[in-house]
């Protein structure tokens, strides 16, 4: 399929993350997790990390949802 | 415009940015160095986008902002209560919602131009909540509260993208006050507490930052209201707001504004919802700015989490509003509600735009955009937008834009109204989205405005 890559690799830039999981949402091959950090004045903090890059089948569905355009491949 | 003449035109606009960077450089020292760091990420970003860079969203008329002032050093001493503004100023913040004697308000914050003038808790809050829960409430100006508590590098700037466009840049720029307010685990906040951002200079660009962290199980009302004095012309009140709402607490947002001809608006809202909790978010424009663009965004990432956002606006005279709203579904089983309605006269132009995108589960919503339309030179626009990623969401909406049918008319006219009263009557009927806890005194005004655009509509 075109647009399909093998070596893809998503890179998330913390900085512009808003670690609301819609890329963990959209991502069909599990490559992306919301990871929590513990805990701040009661509120959950997550990071969203590249859990599994190997998997990664280069759809860009996540570079394409991501509302703050955090993910780059 | 020649080429020749744009490359001036920015040539000018950058010799001001800098030189406004020039001040902010002394003024930021005093904030720590991860806040340095975004803030100065957002000026190289500001500057990109005067420069032609793209945003990630175009929403909006575009403005000049080199042209006004958000550095001005602060004028007026601080106060100890809201009865020792002026009668005129009393009358203004009134008109916005602010209760100057405070007998239904758990606390009030103002801010005049730059400068937060007074910050403290009603003799309700003294008497029956502190008590109880000593540091229960925490409003601070948000410059200090940067400054005391470190862990807010986790909170600050993380809602609402800085590069989200040119506004949203130089907000988090050059904000200077606002509001922090932390209300803390099980703490419930029975009467709505207030906060005012009053502008009183001319040429002015306001940019506030507020920042509501709110603890599970926690509850609060706020009403946040902005409005310039009636000596002022033009200016800008751009801000950023960022909520956070914890597991099973419950907040409710109210923005009122009335600003007149000659006034930018530029709110931007990133709010985030854990589990069980349920956001609520009012905004009430009445007034005449000469644009104003709104699109609070609502995560919902906790499971079973509940956002409802209304809005309700007048587009009169030349306004440009482009009013919407977006709820983003990344919890299971979580549900939003976006109602907005306007009703638009003179040469106006609305947009209403909405967005329920849902990527999670089990999500349901209604997305609702009305405009009644009062003369013939008004325009309005709805953008409905609904996304799903799952078969079992359940995503509805409705759009309507027209005016006021004759035959309505005529069968009011026959019961004995004459024919102002009947289109107020039907104006106030559409206006009438159940808004629970509208201050009474902004009630009476949005009355009074419902009677006045009768008149001008005919």
């Amino acid at each position: 399929m075109a647009g399909l890559r093998r070596d893809a690799r998503p890179r998330v830039d913390p900085e512009r993350c808003i670690r609301c999981g819609v890329c963990v949402r959209v991502c069909r091959a599990g490559v992306l997790e919301l990871r929590s950090a513990g805990e701040l004045a009661g509120l959950p903090l997550a990071r969203c990390v590249v859990a599994r890059p190997g998997a990664c089948t280069g759809c860009l569905r996540c570079v394409e949802e991501c509302p703050a355009r955090a993910i780059s491949l | 415009m020649s080429r020749r003449s744009l490359n001036v035109s920015l040539e000018v606009k950058l010799a001001k940015i800098r030189e406004l960077n020039d001040w902010y450089d002394e003024f930021d020292k005093r904030f720590p160095a991860w806040y340095r760091k975004i803030r100065l990420r957002a000026r190289k970003i500001y500057e990109e986008l005067e420069r032609g860079g793209a945003p990630i969203c175009r929403y909006g008329k575009d403005f000049d902002f080199t042209e006004y002032v958000p550095n001005l050093p602060p004028e007026r001493e601080a106060i100890s209560s809201l009865r020792e503004l002026d009668e005129v100023e009393q009358r203004y913040v009134e008109t916005i919602g602010m209760d100057v004697e405070e007998e239904r308000r758990a606390g009030s914050h103002l801010q005049e131009d730059t400068t937060v003038v007074y910050s403290g808790f009603s003799d309700w809050a003294r008497e029956s909540l502190l008590p109880e829960h000593p540091d229960g409430v925490v409003v601070m100006n948000p410059d200090e509260a940067i400054m005391k508590f470190d862990w807010l590098r986790e909170f600050v700037h993380r809602l609402v993208p800085i590069d989200l466009d040119k506004y949203t840049a130089l907000c988090t720029a050059y904000s200077i006050g606002g509001v922090f307010l932390w209300v803390k685990r099980g703490v419930k906040v029975k009467l709505p507490l207030q906060a005012c951002f009053f502008m009183k200079a001319e040429r002015l660009a306001q940019l506030p930052y507020i920042l509501v962290i709110v603890e599970p199980h926690a509850r609060v009302d706020i009403i946040s209201g902005c409005v310039m004095h009636p000596k002022c012309f033009t200016g800008v009140h751009g801000c950023i707001t960022e909520i956070y709402v914890g597991e099973g607490a419950q907040v409710s947002f109210n923005i009122i504004h009335n600003f007149k001809r000659g006034y930018h608006v530029r709110p931007k809202v990133g709010v985030l919802v854990e589990e069980g909790a349920t956001y609520v978010e009012n905004y009430i424009s009445i007034g005449e700015p000469d644009s104003a663009q709104l699109y609070p965004t609502v995560i919902l990432r906790g499971r079973g989490s509940r956002a409802v956002l209304r809005s309700l606006f007048f587009g009169r005279g030349h306004s440009d509003m482009d009013i919407g709203a977006a709820i983003i579904y990344t919890g299971e089983k979580c549900r939003g509600q976006i109602i907005s309605r306007s009703v638009v006269l003179g040469e106006a132009s609305v947009k209403m735009r909405g967005a329920l995108k849902a990527y999670a589960p089990g999500a349901r919503g209604h997305l609702e955009c009305r405009a009644l339309l009062l003369s013939d030179k008004a325009r309005a626009f709805a953008y409905p937008n609904l996304k799903s990623m799952y078969p079992d969401a359940m995503l509805t909406h409705e759009a309507a834009i027209g005016k006021i049918e004759d035959e309505q008319l005529y069968y009011l006219m026959s019961r004995g109204l004459s024919e102002e009263e009947a289109v107020a009557l039907i104006t106030r009927g559409f206006l009438s989205a159940d808004i629970p806890e509208l201050p009474p005194l902004l009630r009476a005004e949005i009355d009074r405005l419902i009677s006045t655009t009768a008149k001008e509509a005919l």
